[in-house]
């Protein structure tokens, strides 16, 4: 049997939404030309998968399963919703930024994946932790993506607005087409790539 | 009770309950929504509009000039800016399409027609790093201290002229979003406010009919009026002129001049009839003056103490009336002598320009 | 904005995939082969039309009037669902052919974050009914566009020889972010035919 901290962190490496399923990926390339955008991205993500898993996993013994898929957006929908009222109403700035891609979590498939294949089928804890840790690996994915594309397209990475190496940069010309949609194809392309070789190298190794 | 009405509930349940947690959260949210984009529309206001201490709307006066001009619709709010002593200017909130979305800006004219300062309030689908940079400093601040009487130019190179703004480079679309935006601004601004306000235009000419009830038209002599000006400055507060007549038979002169009131110009219709003597005096506009004290010049028992006299330079008293003299309304003096100065000025240019 | 500049502008220039990031899962999915992305593309397009329009109604005549505008993601997914299930069911009954061509593509398509992507930008664009009728058509066909010409570029990839870390997932972005590149051409077209 697993501990609740391997579900944990599950989500952050092995099974890491983002980059070993490939889930969810508009928002991934939509908001990620900061960081920063990426981080609050990926707490709007966190929120609404904890709580919808919390909620679907309290509710698989009473939601029939043939209506269980209008049942899981309705939850998550809700959810979503509040994430972008309080958005709307404390952080207008990012409200602004992250536009549709904040009510479009509805239909990020990350969190359908888990309510069905995970939350609906563990108890309470699991599905929580499940909700956090998957949250969390997408977050760190996004940031990963924004933090990339920021630096090598601004030449800086602004977080709250201060700029991270000082005020005059890294000192080279930064490639604008990185923080052009062009650039987050290409950049989440090649991580993929650099990840898949690097898991290579390791189950060689192993297998050595 | 069926499997599909059991399923049917199931599924009511579910949704009435979200939507029950919903709208608490809206309640909860929904002040503090209204208030941020009040607050930020409010800051920026206060910002573009320096001397300005509050803000009246002006809906219909935008309304007016977007009747006549479908291209100003991306203006969204005009207000008057409301000053110390009287209104300091004009502010206009304009939303236009940027390169990935909405920009919104708002922008302030002072009396003078120059822009006085201009913010964009919101950009947030713009390229960070490219179409963002329209927020940097000296790009919005290049349009400080431009006029309003002129549609500005984009321009790539460093901006000389003073219709004229810089691109941020590799931004155009963006750069251009704004300058298009401001236009929009000027636009309304000058159809506005600097070729008079049009409500004026029509209390004018019911003033003057009023004045002359027998004219049948009102011939409006802009040339004339110019002319006289050009040739003496001092005739500048004279801002109409009319040769009024029935059929082809001159009634008479009707000319309107302001005058500096208490807070405020004060806007007089002056008939003056073929003999040289003032038919009647209405005073139309008088934005600055106190309610109830001041605006007792538009009252009869002043404004008709004018009728009959000949064209001369007139007097402000506080006693009695006499020959040349005016009774000030009392408590109103400083009105009254301002509602006196726009009568006189009226009078200088009729004097100018002889009888017809 | 005239129905010319909506269409031209959400084919070429604002491209669901190549500029607004919409609908990517179904766009890597079912681009293996032509015929697929071809018969999936003829089903976005019907549902994105006809969820624009009802999507509108819903906001315009039932959520702004009673004021519940909040339950608008909510209810527009509800919609959505219904409208695909709905559709599916017509389709069946009244041309089997049709079903079979498209039937299978259907239930993707809820979750395809296109037809709700759209549906929320008309309303955030304050459109009226026609511009997001339109607004949606284009929406669809510049996702067609896009997936129909990046299914042709994968059947020929799928028998070059690519590093093995590469398969898959990270040379579909890269291929599909070139073809972004080249996509920004149409921009400088856009700005001036469309120039005020």
């Amino acid at each position: 049997m697993r501990s609740p901290l391997q579900v944990l962190t599950n989500g952050l490496v092995k099974e890491n939404p983002a980059f070993r399923l490939v889930l969810g990926l508009c928002p991934m390339l939509a908001v990620t030309t900061a960081a920063e955008n990426g981080f609050w991205m990926g707490m709007a993500v966190i929120f609404v998968l904890t709580f919808s898993n919390v909620f679907i996993s309290a509710l698989s013994g009473v939601i029939p399963s043939k209506i269980r898929i209008p049942c899981y957006i309705v939850v998550i929908a809700t959810f979503v919703t509040i994430v972008d009222l309080v958005m709307h109403a404390y952080l207008p700035e990012m409200y602004n930024i992250l536009g549709i891609f904040i009510p479009l979590i509805v239909v990020n498939c990350v969190i359908m994946a888990r309510a069905e294949a995970f939350a609906s089928k563990n108890g309470l804890l699991f599905a929580a932790m499940d909700g956090i840790g998957m949250g969390l690996g997408y977050t760190v994915a996004i940031m990963l993506i924004g933090a990339i594309r920021e630096l090598l397209g601004t030449g800086n990475i602004l977080l709250r607005g201060v700029p991270l190496f000082g005020a005059a940069g890294l000192g080279f010309e930064p490639a604008i087409v990185m923080i052009l949609p062009p650039g987050a194809f290409i950049t989440l392309g090649l991580v993929l790539g650099v990840l898949n070789t690097l898991q290579q190298r390791r189950l060689r190794q192993r297998g050595a | 009770m069926s499997y599909i009405a059991r399923l049917g509930l199931i599924l009511a349940l579910i949704t009435a309950v979200a939507a029950g947690a919903l709208a608490y959260t809206n309640q909860l949210t929904a002040e503090q929504i209204l208030l941020q984009v009040e607050k930020a529309k409010q800051d920026a206001l206060l910002e573009v509009l320096p001397g300005a201490v509050g803000f009246d709307s002006q809906a219909d006066l935008l309304a007016e000039a977007q009747a006549g001009d479908e291209a100003l619709r991306d203006v969204q709010e005009m207000y008057v800016g409301r000053g110390a002593g009287g209104p300091v200017g004009t502010a206009y909130l304009v939303t236009v399409s940027g390169y990935g979305g909405p920009v919104v800006i708002v922008a302030g004219v002072n009396n003078e027609g120059a822009i006085t300062g201009m913010k964009i309030v919101s950009a947030s689908s713009e390229t960070p790093g490219l179409g963002s940079k329209i927020k940097e400093a000296w790009f919005q601040n290049q349009f400080k201290g431009k006029t309003a009487g002129a549609p500005l130019q984009l321009v790539k190179t460093p901006a000389l002229g003073q219709d004229q703004v810089q691109a941020v480079a590799a931004a155009t679309i963006s750069s251009s979003a704004v300058v298009r935006a401001i236009n929009a601004a000027t636009a309304v601004y000058r159809t506005q406010i600097a070729g008079g306000d049009p409500r004026l235009g029509r209390i004018k000419q019911e003033a003057l009919q009023e004045i002359f009830p027998a004219a049948d038209t009102f011939e409006a002599e802009p040339e004339r009026l110019a002319d006289a000006v050009a040739a003496d400055p001092a005739l500048a507060a004279a801002t109409d002129l009319w040769t009024v007549k029935r059929g082809g038979e001159v009634l008479g002169t009707g000319v309107a001049a302001s005058g500096r009131g208490y807070g405020g110009p004060i806007v007089a219709v002056v008939g003056f009839d073929p003999a040289g003597k003032i038919a009647a005096v209405r005073f139309v506009d008088m934005p600055g003056e106190s309610t109830g004290v001041g605006t007792l010049i538009a009252e009869a028992s002043f404004a008709s103490q004018f009728a009959g006299r000949p064209a001369r330079v007139l007097e402000v008293v506080r006693t009695a009336a006499g020959p040349d003299r005016i009774q000030a309304v009392s408590g109103a003096t400083v009105s009254s002598a301002g509602a006196v100065a726009a009568v006189n000025n009226a009078i200088d240019l009729y004097n100018r320009l002889g009888r017809p | 904005m005239n129905f010319v500049g909506i269409l031209i502008g959400g084919i070429l220039v604002n491209n669901f995939i190549f500029a607004r990031f919409l609908g990517l899962c179904p766009f890597v999915g079912i681009s293996k082969r032509v015929e697929t992305a071809t018969g999936m593309s003829m089903a976005v397009i019907f549902v994105m039309a006809v969820a624009s329009a009802v999507t509108w109604a819903v906001h315009n005549l039932v959520l702004v009037p009673f004021r519940l505008e909040y339950l608008q993601t909510v209810s527009f997914i509800l919609v959505i669902a219904a409208l695909v299930q709905f559709v599916e069911m017509v389709m069946l009954k009244s041309s089997p052919g049709l079903y079979q061509a498209l039937g299978i593509y259907l239930p993707l398509i809820t979750t395809n974050c296109a037809v709700l992507g759209v549906a929320l930008l008309s309303i955030r664009s304050n459109y009226t009914f026609l511009e997001a009728v339109v607004n949606g058509v284009a929406g669809a066909l510049g996702w067609s566009l896009a997936v129909i010409l990046f299914a042709g570029i994968r059947e020929r990839w799928e028998i070059t020889p690519i590093p093995k870390v590469m398969e898959g997932f990270p040379i579909a972005l890269i291929s599909t972010g070139l073809m972004a590149i080249s996509f920004f051409g149409f921009q400088g077209l856009f700005r001036t035919l469309f120039a005020r």
